[in-house]
């Protein structure tokens, strides 16, 4: 109460000076979210901008990214975002082509930052035996304690030593502060955020390896943050997570999580259970999870999590930078079960549990990333420089023939995460963010829109102010298309990378629950490039204008903008369902095939010497109900 | 010059330079790849010293320099055993490596001097017309798709001859206050580029993006202004350390070169 009484005598004394705007909320005491850009940006659209960003970057304050020899920080990972060059362990800068619109640096919540104080002789955490191990410039000890590290975390028994509140804090708020200092509305925004790096793990298996249920936390504002992340020394469990987020929230912390690398989850990111508890999911879970994850990370270095051939086995195009193991501290990784470990399952055993539960536990959005470990993220195919320091930082090291056995070749160049926004501020890209209003691509910037509504007109797109009337008819990606009258239909609108390939295929996946309540797929190709005619229901493919030698491509196939009003033909009125879009470009290089032309030798045969980069819109649900 | 004398460090280096001609000298004969002794010179112990000190900001204490020793020797065993087994012969990523890695050691040379605040000043001002805002252009664009036309090029000609209508575009014309970085993320490089030949109130001209043509009017450029030199401090000594490697890195390329005799045969 004396704080209250202080605060409300600050603000009459601001007032008073005219630091702050005296209108009634600036004396309420409430607290509500900041509203802090009321003014418009330069670029504002009643329709919407898709903007492009990276929510998922690691700096030499993350202690896997240190081991391995990063020593660039958060301001260089935003100066990476803006399109400057930064330093690479390789001695080589790196630089994006073209610069992002948004970024978040996630640092990993445990130990954040205690790993430069190791480098600090200032610093009492220099002088621990573990530091000097970390430290020590023989790689067996060096790697033998970074697995230590890494397994404290799987294992959920901390370093105790290692654990300075004190030091964490002041390396949490400089991350918030680097944020701040980065951030320009209308050109480039920044979040605070942090990764929450629950790896649980089973111990008993050999090796031991741990499952990867990672989300990233991202807050609205710099001015209402967490004084200090949660972190999986806190606990491993996401509902114990999303409880403490709950609590952040009645402070006025506005913020939610972004689980990530769902296929390295071995089968629990999707789980049908509570992992602690054990219970078969509830309402409870499920309202719990939709508040806490509007939006998951699909497509990143570490492969994609749309969906596995195993899963997917009708899906011709399912084989894509899939990336299946666990982790372990060292050695090849077992593999990470299917089962569970993928969104387009969950997503439509999400529709077919609507009833039973009253509730969808498996309803959300989708994004790409990154996950760099370099204080950048690797986004595009010729411009690759690997994920984590010294191990990948040279071609050599991703594909020559000795590294092979190695999983780094089939990593993926990074995905980004697209969104429908008016206009590029922390509030506009946050809000469409917590509406699912956004898509990932795997790292080209397609743009899609996607809209779902009753009896539209099927020359809708032909008017040139179609994009209001479709916000005006129908809801767009991320939400629901409440019961109506007739059919549903869609407006679906893709454009190409003007820097990229020709579009493919647009394709509409549909997910839905048939009358003995089993969860469906199904795809439809719904607009597609040149005269191919469907030969039994099936698209031929686009062709391929790789050369594999000179690692190039033409476009001089395909498509560069591509569209329809799309009717479900098996709609079903008394059927739950999900529907979303998959965009796919022709095929183009992989960054496997740049590498293997900078070394002037062959690439691997496998992973795919040329992939079909796409995009994803976030879904639209239908419910019966 | 004097506090560099003073530096433990320098004694270190000049002792170590000594140690290691005579030891050289002494040793002629050694430390041959194919032989079965090692020899562990005083100048690689300066140099993985330096190495660490980059990595891990203080130099190394005695237990971490045997360390990095034993490491090193370990390594070199490893080459050798790796050169007994004919593993380089013909390697193009070895050959790629070498190359690599003596470029970097020409980088790391340089990058011990951290640049006087004069120095940067003095590049600033030189440079000043780098660090200006950047210009925007006000402009119309009219699209002419490559789907949905035979010969988008020729009709954009047309259009500019004799008027008539193109393709819907996703983004809208006219546009006000772009700069090139906003250009480039809507229409791409290409796009980007071509746009700079035109100047402020242009005639209609024919620009070619990754989404096809487009017929394109500047109305207006606005003029750049010049920022002052605590906005962009962080910009300049970037740039600044960049340059002085090129000329660095030039310098010693010339160098080699002289010593060179080339020739390239005509075909």
């Amino acid at each position: 109460m004396k704080n209250l009484t202080q605060l409300n005598l600050w603000v009459v004394l601001a007032c008073v000076i005219g630091l702050v705007a005296c209108d009634e909320s600036a004396s309420s005491t409430n607290n509500t979210a900041s509203n802090s850009a009321t003014e418009r940006t330069s670029g504002y659209s009643d329709t919407k901008n898709a903007y492009f960003g990276d929510l998922h970057i690691h700096t030499s304050w993350s202690f896997d990214a240190f081991i391995y020899n990063v020593r660039t920080s958060p301001d260089d990972a935003y100066n990476y975002g803006k399109g400057q060059a930064i330093d690479h362990v390789s001695g080589n800068p790196i630089q994006l082509g073209r610069p992002l619109d948004f970024m978040a640096v996630t640092d990993h919540a445990e130990y954040m930052g205690i790993m430069m104080q190791m480098l600090n002789p200032e610093s009492p955490i220099s002088k621990l035996d573990v530091a000097r191990r970390v430290t020590n410039p023989q790689r067996d000890t060096s790697r033998a304690a970074f697995g230590e590290i890494g397994l404290s975390i799987s294992r959920n028994e901390p370093f105790q030593e290692l654990l300075q509140k004190d030091v964490m804090k002041n390396v949490w708020q400089e991350i918030i502060d680097a944020a701040d200092r980065h951030y320009e509305p209308g050109k480039f925004t920044t979040f605070a955020g942090y990764e929450w790096t629950s790896s649980p793990g089973a111990r008993d298996a050999n090796p031991p390896f741990a499952r990867n249920m990672h989300r990233n936390v991202i807050y609205r504002s710099t001015e209402q943050v967490s004084e200090i992340p949660f972190s999986s020394f806190d606990s491993q469990d996401p509902e114990d997570l999303w409880k403490w987020m709950d609590n952040e929230r009645t402070k006025g912390i506005d913020l939610f999580a972004i689980p990530h690398n769902q296929n390295m989850s071995d089968g629990l990111m999707y789980d049908l259970k509570g992992m602690t508890s054990g219970k078969a999911l509830d309402k409870i879970y499920a309202s719990s999870r939709l508040r806490n994850e509007p939006i998951h990370e699909v497509s990143q270095i570490k492969g994609t999590s749309m969906t596995h051939p195993q899963l997917s086995p009708n899906d011709e195009f399912a084989d894509f930078e899939i990336y299946p193991f666990t982790f372990v501290a060292s050695g090849l990784p077992p593999a990470s079960q299917a089962d569970g470990s993928y969104v387009r399952q969950a997503l439509k055993r999400g529709v077919a549990m609507q009833d039973e539960l009253g509730a969808n536990p498996f309803k959300f959005g989708f994004i790409g990333s990154s996950d760099g470990h370099n204080s950048a993220g690797p986004v595009e195919e010729d411009n690759y420089f690997g994920k984590l320091g010294n191990i990948d930082m040279l071609p050599e090291f991703r594909i020559a023939e000795e590294n092979l056995v190695l999983n780094r070749v089939k990593m993926s160049a990074g995905g980004l995460a697209g969104v429908w926004a008016h206009e590029n501020t922390r509030e506009g890209i946050f809000d469409a963010l917590q509406y699912r209003e956004t898509f990932a691509t795997s790292g080209t910037r397609i743009q899609v829109r996607f809209f779902g509504g009753w009896d539209l007109d099927q020359d809708m797109l032909s008017s040139s102010d179609w994009v209001s009337q479709a916000y005006e008819l129908a809801v767009p990606m991320g939400m629901d298309l409440k019961k109506g009258d007739g059919s549903p239909s869609f407006v679906i609108w893709a454009v190409k990378d003007p820097e990229g390939a020709n579009l493919d295929r647009v394709q509409v996946i549909k997910l839905w629950k048939n009358d003995k309540g089993n969860p469906q797929e199904s795809i439809f190709d719904i607009a597609w490039s040149g005269d191919r005619k469907l030969e039994n229901g099936k698209l031929p493919p686009v062709g391929n204008t790789v050369d594999i030698a000179s690692a190039t491509y033409e476009n001089n196939i395909g498509s560069v903008e591509l569209s329809a009003v799309w009717t479900d033909p098996t709609f079903d009125a008394s059927q739950d369902a999900a529907y979303y879009v998959r965009v796919l470009e022709i095929p183009t290089p992989r960054w496997s095939t740049h590498d293997a032309h900078t070394l002037d030798i062959d690439p691997p045969s496998e992973p795919p010497k040329a992939i079909q980069e796409r995009a994803w819109s976030s879904p639209i649900w239908y419910n019966s109900k | 010059m004097r506090s560099i004398i003073k530096e433990p460090f320098f004694h270190f280096i000049v002792l170590g330079g000594l140690i290691f001609i005579l030891y050289g000298w002494l040793n002629k004969d050694t430390q041959h790849p194919d032989g079965y002794d090692i020899t562990i010179t005083p100048d690689q112990q300066v140099r993985m010293a330096v190495q660490y000190q980059k990595n891990f900001g203080e130099l190394p204490d005695s237990t971490i320099m045997q360390n990095l020793i034993a490491e090193e020797i370990k390594n070199e065993i490893f080459y050798r055993e790796a050169l007994r087994l004919g593993l380089d012969a013909d390697d193009e990523i070895i050959r790629r490596r070498l190359k690599q890695k003596y470029e970097f050691i020409q980088m790391d040379n340089l990058s011990d001097k951290a640049p006087s605040e004069t120095a940067l000043k003095t590049y600033f001002e030189k440079n000043q017309q780098s660090y200006r805002t950047p210009l925007r252009y006000s402009f119309e664009h009219h699209y002419f798709s490559p789907d949905k036309r035979k010969s988008p090029k020729n009709d954009a000609h047309i259009f500019i001859d004799q008027g008539g209508s193109a393709d819907p575009f996703h983004i809208p014309s006219p546009l006000s206050n772009q700069d090139l970085n906003d250009i480039r993320n809507a229409f791409g490089f290409q796009f980007s580029e071509e746009i700079q030949s035109l100047l402020s109130n242009s005639e209609l001209a024919i620009l070619e993006s990754g989404f096809g043509i487009h017929v394109v009017k500047v109305h207006s450029l606005s003029s750049p202004v010049q920022k002052s030199y605590e906005e962009v401090k962080s910009q300049v000594y970037q740039d600044y350390v960049n340059q002085s490697r090129k000329i660095q890195n030039d310098g010693v390329y010339k160098n080699l070169l002289s010593k060179y005799d080339i020739k390239v045969t005509e075909l």
